[in-house]
C-alpha cells in the first residue's frame, strides 16, 4: 500500500443507485453499481469476474465462479490438455481409455476446484458426499435401472415407447435426481447461505451424476477390446458429447435451479428481483432444456446433429447461468459496512472490505472462502 | 460517455434530467464527472496453501489422475483381449428339432413370392414387397429378399458391411453358423458380436446371426439380433430357438 493511500484514503461519494455513502472508485462497494455510468445492471462487468462481460462464453468463470481470475488459467489449460488427450486416444482407436478420460475430465476438475476455493468450509466430506457422491450413486442406480428398458426398446425397434422413455421421461427424472443432493444440503445445512454455494453444489451433483451415468451407458465399450473398430471422428464427436456437452448441460441446469433456490433464502427483497433468477424461471429453463434436448436428439439420431443440438443448448445455458450468477451477486448486502483495507482477491488492489470491490467491482461473495477468512471480510 | 439510468438501467442522453423509460430523476452527473479514485496495488504475497498447490500442480494432478485411470482401463482392456472369455460354438449348433409355435402369423413377399411364419407375439415394425422387420421379445429379426448375384458368403459380408457404423460399433465375427438353412435350402450363416448404440447414447452388447441362401436367382438374407447372453444361450443369442423355427418354417416360391 502506498504511503499516500494510507494517509489520505479514498474520498466518500454518494452512490446514485443505493444512495449510500461509499468509498470512491469505479464501483459502489455496497450495491455494485458502476459509478461512472451509474449502471446497476453493469452488463459490461460480470460480478464474479469484472474483466469479462456478463454475456461472455467461458466454462471456467461460469461454473467455477469462486475461482479468482488469475487462477483460472491452470484450469483452462487442464481442460484443454484433457480434451486433447481424449482426441489423441480416439485417433489411436483406443476408445475405451478415451471414454473413461472424457467422462472423468470435468468431474475431476470440479473436485480440484472445490478443494481450491474451499467452498465446503470445514465440512468437506459432508459437502462432497451430499453433492458429487450422492449424484454419482443416483446416476449409477438410475441409469442401470432405466438402461435395461432403453436397451430392450432399442433392440426391439419400439420407437414410440423408446421416445417416451428416452426422449421425455429419462431427462425429466434425471434432472430431478440431480437436484436431490443439493436440496438436502439446503434443508440440513442452512449456514451455506450464499447463492454461489447453491450453484456450486448443483454443478457438483450434476457432474457426479453424469459421470456414473455415462460410465454405465458406455460400459460395454469400456470393457470391450482395447483397440476397437469404428470411425475415430464419429467417436470423437460422441466423446465430445459425453465428456463435455452433456456434463455442461447437466451442470448448468442443476446449478441454475440450485442458485435460484439459495437466492430465495438469501435475498430479502424478492419483489425487486429480476425474473430470470426466480425459482420458477430457472425450473422452467432447466427442465425445458432437458426435455427439448432429449426429444430433439431422439428425433434426429445423427451424431453430428446431436453434437450441434447439445452445443447450442450448452452455450445458451452457460450464458443463462452467468446471468443468474450476476443477478445473485448484485443483490445488495443487508448490512452496510466499510471494513478495513484488504487486497481484493480479483484485482489485488488494496481496497476497503465491502460487498463489492470499489475498484474492479468483483463481488466478495465470488471470492474463495479461504481468501475471505484470511482477510476477515464481511461479505 | 454513455449514461445509464440508475433504476432501470436504460441508456439516457447525457445531461437528461429524467430517464426516458422509467422517469427516474438522474442525479448521477456529479459522481460521473468526478475523477475515479485509483487504489494501490497490493504487493504479491505467497498464498499460504496447505500443500503449496500451484497452478502447475493443479494441472499436474488432473493429468496424473487421467493418466492413472487411462492406464488402469488399458490394462483391463488388454487382459480382456488376451484372456478373452468369449465362448465359441464348438458343436453343430443348428437345431435338429423345432417346436411349433402355438400361434403364428405369416408374411408373404409380393416381390419374391416366399412365405415365412413368425410368432404372433412378435410385432411387425416395417414391411414392404421385399421383406419384413419384426420386433421380437428381446430383439429384432429382418427377412429381406433380393435378386443378388453374389454368392452367400459375399452376401453375408455385404449385409454386415452395410450396418451403419454410427450405431454398430466393434462388429466382430464370433463363429460360423453350422448347418445354416432357410426353409429346405441350405445356406451359409455367421454369428457376430457388436456394441449397438441406441437412443440416449445407451450401448448394448449384442449378438446377431446373419443367414443367407439362394434359390432360383432369389437370395434371402435373415438378420436376427438379440442382447448378448454368452453363458445361458447357444451362440449367445437367447431367442435362438425361435429364430431357428422361423428359418425352418420358410417356404420358397
Amino acid at each position: 500500500m502506498t504511503e499516500q493511500g494510507q494517509l489520505e484514503g479514498p474520498p466518500l461519494v454518494t452512490c446514485p443507485h443505493c444512495g449510500r455513502t461509499v468509498p470512491a472508485g469505479n464501483f459502489c462497494g455496497h450495491c455494485g453499481a458502476h459509478l461512472p455510468s451509474a449502471s446497476t445492471t453493469r452488463r459490461h462487468a460480470f460480478a464474479a469476474v469484472p474483466t469479462e462481460r456478463v454475456a461472455h462464453l467461458s466454462i471456467i468463470s461460469t461454473l467455477f465462479p469462486h475461482l479468482p481470475h488469475r487462477r483460472g488459467g491452470a484450469f483452462r489449460w487442464a481442460l484443454l490438455a484433457g480434451g486433447a488427450a481424449v482426441l489423441v486416444l480416439a485417433a489411436l482407436h483406443l476408445f475405451a481409455p478415451a471414454t473413461v478420460a472424457a467422462t472423468l475430465l470435468l468431474p475431476v476438475l470440479y473436485l480440484l476446484y472445490l478443494y481450491e476455493v474451499e467452498v465446503y468450509e470445514d465440512e468437506p466430506w459432508l459437502v462432497i458426499g451430499a453433492t458429487m457422491v450422492t449424484g454419482a450413486v443416483l446416476g449409477y442406480a438410475f441409469t442401470a435401472f432405466s438402461g435395461r428398458a432403453v436397451s430392450l426398446l432399442n433392440l426391439t425397434g419400439d420407437r414410440d415407447n423408446s421416445f417416451v422413455l428416452a426422449g421425455v421421461a429419462i431427462p425429466i427424472v434425471a434432472q430431478a435426481l440431480m437436484l436431490a443432493g443439493p436440496l438436502l444440503l439446503y434443508v440440513f445445512r442452512g449456514r451455506f447461505r450464499e447463492p454461489l454455494d447453491g450453484l456450486t453444489f448443483g454443478a457438483a451433483s450434476a457432474l457426479g451424476f453424469t459421470l456414473t451415468s455415462s460410465l454405465t451407458k458406455f460400459w460395454p465399450a469400456i470393457t470391450g477390446s482395447l483397440v476397437s473398430g469404428g470411425d475415430p471422428i464419429d467417436w470423437s464427436l460422441r466423446l465430445l458429447q459425453v465428456g463435455i456437452l452433456v456434463s455442461l448441460i447437466n451442470a448448468s441446469t442443476t446449478a441454475l435451479v440450485a442458485a435460484a433456490v439459495w437466492l430465495q433464502r438469501y435475498d430479502r427483497r424478492r419483489i425487486s428481483r429480476p425474473w430470470a433468477s426466480s425459482i420458477l424461471a430457472t425450473l422452467i429453463v432447466a427442465f425445458g432444456a432437458q426435455l427439448v434436448v432429449g426429444m430433439l436428439t431422439f428425433a434426429l439420431p445423427n451424431v453430428a446433429t446431436e453434437v450441434l443440438i447439445r452445443l447450442v443448448a450448452a452455450l445458451a445455458l452457460l450464458l443463462y447461468v452467468r446471468l443468474v450468477i450476476h443477478q445473485a451477486l448484485m443483490v445488495e448486502g443487508v448490512e452496510h459496512e466499510i471494513g478495513p483495507d484488504s487486497p481484493c482477491p480479483e484485482c489485488h488492489r488494496i481496497v476497503p472490505t465491502m460487498t463489492f470491490c470499489p475498484s474492479c467491482g468483483a463481488a466478495r461473495a465470488a471470492g474463495s472462502k479461504l481468501g475471505r477468512a484470511r482477510v476477515g471480510g464481511t461479505a | 460517455m454513455a449514461m445509464f439510468c440508475g433504476r432501470c438501467g436504460a441508456q439516457v442522453a447525457a445531461g437528461a434530467p429524467f430517464c426516458g423509460r422509467c422517469g427516474a430523476p438522474q442525479v448521477t452527473q456529479a459522481v460521473a464527472a468526478a475523477p475515479i479514485y485509483s487504489y494501490p496495488v497490493a504487493v504479491p504475497a505467497r498464498s499460504p496453501r496447505r500443500f503449496g498447490t500451484s497452478q502447475i500442480a493443479i494441472a499436474g494432478v488432473l493429468l496424473a489422475i487421467l493418466a492413472a485411470v487411462t492406464v488402469a482401463v488399458t490394462a483391463f482392456a488388454v487382459s480382456q483381449a488376451i484372456g478373452g472369455s468369449r465362448a465359441t460354438c464348438t458343436v453343430n449348433c443348428a437345431p435338429k428339432f423345432v417346436t411349433p409355435l402355438p400361434e403364428s402369423r405369416t408374411f408373404r413377399s409380393s416381390a419374391f413370392k416366399y412365405e415365412v411364419d413368425y410368432s404372433s407375439a412378435w410385432t411387425v415394425r416395417s414391411q414392404d414387397a421385399n421383406g419384413v422387420l419384426l420386433g421380437t421379445r428381446l430383439g429384432t429379426l429382418e427377412v429381406v429378399g433380393s435378386r443378388s448375384t453374389l454368392p452367400p458368403d459375399q452376401t453375408i459380408k455385404s449385409a454386415v458391411a452395410a450396418l451403419p457404423s454410427a450405431q454398430w460399433q466393434n462388429v466382430v465375427q464370433v463363429s460360423d453358423l453350422k448347418g445354416a438353412h432357410i426353409g429346405d435350402q441350405n445356406g451359409l450363416g455367421a454369428v457376430y458380436s457388436a456394441n449397438l448404440i441406441g437412443a440416449n447414447s445407451t450401448i448394448t452388447k449384442v449378438q446377431f446371426a446373419v443367414i443367407a441362401a439362394t434359390r432360383n436367382g432369389v437370395t434371402v438374407v435373415i438378420v436376427a439380433v438379440d442382447p448378448a447372453d454368452l453363458k445361458g444361450s447357444p451362440h449367445g443369442i437367447p431367442e435362438a430357438q425361435d429364430f431357428d423355427y422361423l428359418c425352418a418354417e420358410f417356404r420358397w416360391a
